[in-house]
């Protein structure tokens, strides 16, 4: 039950979006979470086992599942919009390559589990600053809360995903 | 019994100016609509029904922006001219107004149909009888041209200011997330999470306020 809160209040932020703003605005933030969702999983996965080869299933799911969106969003945002949403996945992957080189240099931080979690939190707190900024000045409650809610259920999927790699 | 000829009337408009608040387009315009009584009775102008709309071009899509009217003449002599005024205000999605490819820079001194079909209603009756009793019915229809004037200032502004700040706040979250990354988390690291973090930064406001014309 507790493994598929996550994923249910994300699918409510972002219902509740939609509800609220629009089908773009949703889109957008939904490739943008999970862009930061899936590089947030590669760096998890790269600091427990650093020499192990292939992706780790749930990075690969959110990957995918990012990809589906950003090609759905060509229809309902437009080419460019996709093709920024792309780019965006694909700077946000500068983060895995700072840490490939930070490893490089030296070992693991002692508290590297602790500091990863604000990883993603900035991240996804900073990609809900535009959509709850616009809820506050024109008094939309709806788009506030969920922009509010995405980071929290993004945070409970990333959780999940730790749990779940913990166990292997 | 006049047939149920739809009679002309005559309009003289301001310019159409569009404005950027959050995002949105505010339109105003001011439109004084004349119109003729062609009989030999005098009328006293008790309502008149408006229907107005701006026509579709290649650049703007139909629109049927809200507005107030004033009655001026409310009585008219026979063979008198009658006069109303429409004030156009209404605030749309840029995305409701636009044609599709056009920008609103475009739109600056294009030219746009207003129409404005009406009915005037004298003592409670959408027609008159003339002292010969024929009957008037009173439907008017008016077009007139009209440029838009855009105050582009405004919208640019905005855009530039928030991926400026879209940028700083990208950099400054980029230097904390570089300076926790376990293995990075160093001054270096601190730096190089602000770049990516910018880079984010301005792209995400390009989507935000570009693409998706959001506030």
């Amino acid at each position: 039950m507790m493994k598929w809160a996550g994923i249910v209040i994300y699918l409510i932020s972002l219902f509740l979006l939609y509800v609220s703003t629009d089908i773009k605005v949703a889109l957008t933030l939904a490739s943008v979470s999970l862009s930061v969702l899936y590089v947030w999983v590669v760096i998890l996965w790269m600091i427990r086992r650093k020499n192990a080869g292939g992706l780790p299933t749930p990075a690969k799911i959110l990957l995918l599942v990012n990809l589906a969106v950003i090609l759905v969003s060509v229809f309902f945002i437009g080419a460019v919009g996709a093709a920024l949403l792309l780019v965006v996945l694909l700077v946000l992957h500068g983060f895995v390559l700072l840490v490939r080189y930070g490893l490089s240099r030296g070992p693991v931080a002692q508290d590297a589990d602790l500091r990863l979690k604000y990883f993603g939190i900035l991240l996804l707190g900073f990609f809900s600053l535009n959509p709850l900024i616009e809820g506050v000045s024109t008094s939309n409650w709806i788009e506030v809360s969920a922009s509010v809610i995405l980071i929290f259920g993004g945070y409970l999927m990333f959780g999940e995903v730790r749990n779940t790699l913990r166990g292997n | 019994m006049k047939s149920f000829k739809v009679q002309k009337a005559s309009m003289d408009c301001s310019n159409m100016v569009l404005s950027a608040k959050k995002g949105n387009l505010v339109l105003d315009m001011t439109c004084e609509v004349y119109f003729t009584n062609p009989t030999d009775v005098s009328w006293k102008v008790t309502r008149i029904d408006v229907e107005a709309h701006v026509l579709r071009t290649k650049y703007t899509k139909d629109l049927t922006p809200s507005y107030t009217k004033d009655i001026i003449t409310h009585t008219i002599p026979p063979q008198g001219t009658g006069e109303f005024e429409l004030n156009f205000h209404d605030t749309l999605p840029e995305s409701g107004v636009l044609g599709i490819g056009v920008e609103l820079k475009d739109l600056a001194g294009t030219v746009v149909p207003v129409q404005v079909n009406f009915t005037v209603y004298t003592n409670g009756k959408p027609y008159v009888v003339d002292s010969r009793g024929n009957t008037w019915p009173l439907a008017y229809s008016a077009t007139q041209y009209v440029r838009i004037s855009v105050e582009l200032n405004s919208i640019v502004q905005h855009i530039v200011a928030d991926t400026v700040a879209g940028v700083v706040i990208g950099a400054t979250v980029g230097a904390i997330v570089g300076s926790i990354l376990p293995g990075a988390g160093t001054g270096a690291g601190a730096v190089a999470g602000a770049v990516i973090g910018g880079t984010l930064g301005f792209i995400y406001g390009v989507i935000w306020h570009g693409v998706l014309g959001r506030p």
